[in-house]
């Protein structure tokens, strides 16, 4: 009982770190270093040229441009959905909600090629609103999280003082850090995604972004690997430092996002009633599952049942679409909806205790550091994965080709939202928690077991839906990870390209049911659709 | 048993506890101080949940904290009731207290009686009142049978009349159990109502320490006078080893900084001559009306002799006085 026990060594943490930095830092920093040597001696021929032509410039004006409508429209049309859905007395308030948030379970490109078949623009607007669309959900989502977190009471403190609008001012002052973060998070999104802008290309776009250079960079002909990679990296600075500095506001801004605890006496934010309103809001409500549910839906569905092919539509096409897809494609379905979700148990796997040492053990540079996935786009992250796995000496080249590189790419690349959703979740509830299983004599493993784990076990469900979602989406790291190639995000986009939009709108609708599945199953077993979708 | 600390010291930034020397006497401590005092601290550092920087903390003569030594929280079999009581809100009661104590349903069940919660125990913590979740917190840090009882604003969610009947529970468990209780509160009431012995702290420092009715016949720290007892504090002259006051002059006491008059309500009343005070204000009391005067600068209450409200009155002291030390009277 007597002497100064010495504390075991966290190893949860010390093992998380250490495939993180497997996983992560191993990756970039190789691919860095090596940028400096891109014929095998030292050079610096890739770093003199960033930035160096007009066109370069104008691609990171058109990223910055793209970034900042993708994020207002998102914000708009988010945020105000969740507002409008939490705060309000609109009517189908507990449907439309999820159904926003449904948005995120069809890849960027699918509604965008929806939205292609259906009009002819091709501006940057088009292209802004349609990848807010696909990334408002994180707006609606951290929103809500936002509205649920104020106590009525500060509200209502408010307008018997000042009356309405101060109120509601207040209220949005309180619920700000949280629109900011998903707002932030949308633009990080949006500035690394370069499906949706190539493929506008292929309809004539003439205008280009950052991220699409790079990845021209990484795959022009007639360079060798090494060199492609150096300039690869070298041009992706500027964006990289841009995302970089976007991603520490949104964790300053999700750190004072968390509010409240599950132990504080609390009374939610009163429903304030829409009036004649109601009709313009519920209109206005409808616009974002409409385009990011309902129109991808619809057309794919039509493309299935052969609308693209001057037979007309008829169910036996459908029905034969599907069943292709379910005969020739099931491989690629069946891996993409496995690899998935093993990211995503990734995701949790490696979140949790990098989140626990943040937040318990008070290493706050670990949230940060565990950012770094997110700082750099998907591109050049699957660049990095190729040129450290793949290098000659590596011992991880014998994992290559094999489905590893695919998860190992997935939950690196979101593990980001991992560690900050699940830090959140450790802040909400008091250390005291904690304590009172210590001095009940109760050791770690009991302790997590039987007092976090249950805590935790919904945010860490919500973590593997979200990164089992956003892996089905994912075309960056599809494209470049050779064993990704055939995941299900880069096989629609060529099969589109190809013209088979018969079994590509199949695909694409099996793809929806798939990322659906899980969270249709957490509301059914919960009871709770706004909760489990959030 | 009890719990002693020799030179404990504790610093974070902007906040200094100690270093505190001090020895439990009684079964039954309360430590009372205001918000940010260090009281909370103090028991985080009994229970090992924090270390202290300097100095040791005994119990029972075993070295718990110390210079060379630390046991850690979950071997020192010490009983915790938190402020925000720490009831983990997915485990029902009986799961709580099966969770501390590692025991049986039965045993859980039986604890739930003894604390007066028959058939609650497959209740969730968010379905109890603030009451009852302040009893399966007790039943929690008692159900292990801890050699030491610590309590963290104990009463601070319970309605003021049923006040009453948890003191008494928890004395009469601790009394029965033969586990001293050590708790800190900011409530006098709560402190006289559950301490036999009571400690003032402020500012990170033990001010006095005394049996809770030797503590309200004579206060000695004017602080104590004033927190703890509500009490109005005039000041006094000192001047050839005697203190001077309207109501007469005595032996000065020993202690350092200014002398005061400590004045609870009942201590003055109007008589034929005395020292004149300036009447403010006349009100209903709870026992009868009583006058709000100024008497050198402290506001006093007095009982009102007749209907009239007069502009002066003269004042007589009844009893003792009871004589305080302090900076400045805070």
């Amino acid at each position: 009982m007597r002497g100064r026990r010495k504390p075991l060594p966290p190893w949860g943490t010390i093992i998380s770190l250490a495939l993180f930095g497997l996983c992560a830092v191993l990756p970039l920093s190789w691919m860095f270093l090596e940028s400096f040597f891109p014929d095998g001696s030292f050079g610096l021929d890739a770093w003199r040229n960033i930035l160096a032509t007009e066109t370069e410039r104008l691609q990171l004006l058109h990223s910055l441009i793209l970034g900042l409508c993708a994020t207002l429209f998102a914000v708009l049309l988010g945020s105000g959905l969740a507002w409008a859905t939490f705060r309000t007395d609109l009517p189908g308030r507990r449907l439309l909600g999820p159904a926003g948030l449904l948005c995120l379970l069809y890849p960027p490109i699918v509604t965008a090629m929806a939205f292609a078949d259906l009009s002819s623009a091709k501006g940057l607007p088009v292209v802004a609103l349609l990848l807010a669309v696909s990334h408002a959900p994180f707006c609606i989502a951290l929103t809500a999280r936002g509205l649920r977190s104020v106590d009525g009471r500060y509200y209502e403190a408010a307008l018997l003082a000042r009356g309405r609008l101060r109120a509601e001012l207040l209220l949005l002052r309180a619920v700000l850090p949280d629109i900011l973060a998903g707002a932030l998070l949308v633009f990080v999104f949006v500035l690394s995604n370069h499906g949706v802008p190539e493929f506008f290309s292929v309809k004539q776009k003439t205008w280009f972004v950052y991220s699409e250079a790079i990845f021209l960079r990484w795959s022009a002909p007639g360079k060798p690997g090494s060199l492609r990679s150096a300039e690869a990296v070298a041009s992706s600075v500027p964006l990289l430092l841009l995302t970089g500095l976007v991603l520490y506001f949104c964790l300053k801004a999700r750190r004072r996002g968390a509010l409240v605890t599950v132990t504080s006496e609390f009374r939610p934010l009163p429903s304030r009633s829409l009036g004649i309103w109601k009709g313009p809001l519920f209109v206005f409500a409808l616009v974002l599952p409409a385009l990011g549910l309902a129109l991808p839906t619809l057309r794919m569905c039509l493309w299935a049942a052969g609308s693209t092919a001057n037979f007309g539509v008829s169910l036996e096409k459908a029905l034969d679409s599907f069943r292709r897809v379910l005969v020739e494609l099931s491989p690629d379905l069946g891996k993409t909806l496995g690899l998935a979700s093993l990211a995503g148990l990734l995701v949790c796997a490696l979140g949790l205790p990098l989140a626990w040492a943040s937040v318990r053990r008070k290493r706050p540079w670990i949230e940060a550091l565990g950012l770094l996935p997110m700082a750099v786009p998907g591109i050049l992250l699957g660049i990095a994965f190729v040129r450290a796995w793949n290098a000659p000496h590596s011992p991880l080249r014998a994992l290559y080709e094999t489905p590893v590189l695919c998860v190992a790419g997935y939950g690196t690349r979101f593990l980001p939202l991992g560690i900050l959703a699940l830090a959140n979740a450790l802040r909400r509830f008091p250390a005291s928690f904690d304590e009172a299983g210590v001095l009940a004599g109760a050791g770690f493993l009991r302790r997590f077991a039987r007092i976090h784990l249950p805590l935790l076990l919904p945010s860490l469900v919500s973590v593997w839906i979200l990164a089992y979602i956003l892996g089905l989406r994912e075309l960056d790291l599809a494209v470049i990870l050779p064993p990704a190639n055939d995941m299900v995000a880069r096989r629609l986009a060529n099969i589109v390209h190809f013209g088979n939009e018969d079994v590509g709108g199949a695909l694409a609708v099996l793809l929806c049911f798939g990322a659906g599945l899980p969270l249709l199953l957490r509301i059914l077993l919960t009871g709770r659709a706004g909760e489990a979708a959030s | 048993m009890s719990l002693s600390t020799e030179g404990l010291l504790f610093r974070h930034p902007g906040f200094r506890l100690g270093p505190l020397d001090f020895t439990q006497r009684s079964g039954r401590l309360v430590v009372i101080g205001p918000s940010g005092s260090g009281k909370t601290t103090f028991l985080r550092l009994c229970a090992g949940l924090e270390r202290p920087e300097e100095g040791r903390i005994l119990f029972d003569g075993r070295e718990l904290s110390g210079p060379s030594t630390f046991v850690p929280p979950a071997r020192r079999n010490i009983g915790f009731v938190f402020q925000g009581l720490a009831l983990w809100p997915h485990m029902r009661v009986r799961e709580q207290i099966r969770f501390a104590a590692r025991c049986s349903i039965e045993t859980a069940e039986a604890w739930l009686d003894r604390v007066g919660l028959h058939g609650f125990g497959k209740r969730l913590p968010g379905e109890l009142s603030g009451g009852e979740a302040q009893r399966v917190a007790l039943a929690r840090a008692l159900a292990a049978r801890p050699r030491l009882l610590l309590l963290d604003e104990p009463l601070r969610s319970v309605d003021p009349h049923r006040r009453a009947d948890l003191q008494a529970l928890i004395r009469d468990l601790c009394r029965e159990l033969d586990i001293p209780m050590l708790a800190v509160t900011h409530d006098p009431e709560e402190a006289l109502g559950l301490g036999d012995e009571i400690c003032v702290l402020e500012d990170g420092r033990i001010r006095v320490q005394d049996g809770a009715a030797e503590i309200c016949r004579n206060p000695r720290s004017a602080f104590a006078a004033s927190f703890l007892l509500g009490a109005s504090l005039l000041p006094l002259e000192s001047r050839d080893g005697k203190v001077h006051s309207p109501f007469g002059s005595w032996p000065a006491p020993n202690g350092s900084g200014r002398v005061f008059l400590a004045l609870l309500p009942g201590d003055l009343e109007p008589a034929g001559e005395g020292p004149i005070a300036t009447v403010r204000d006349r009100r209903e009391g709870l026992r009868g009306p009583v006058l709000e005067v100024e008497l050198s600068g402290v506001r006093l209450l007095v009982p009102a002799r007749d209907e009239e409200r007069p502009a002066t009155v003269a004042l007589r002291l009844r009893g003792t006085p009871r004589l305080v030390t302090g900076g400045d009277g805070g």
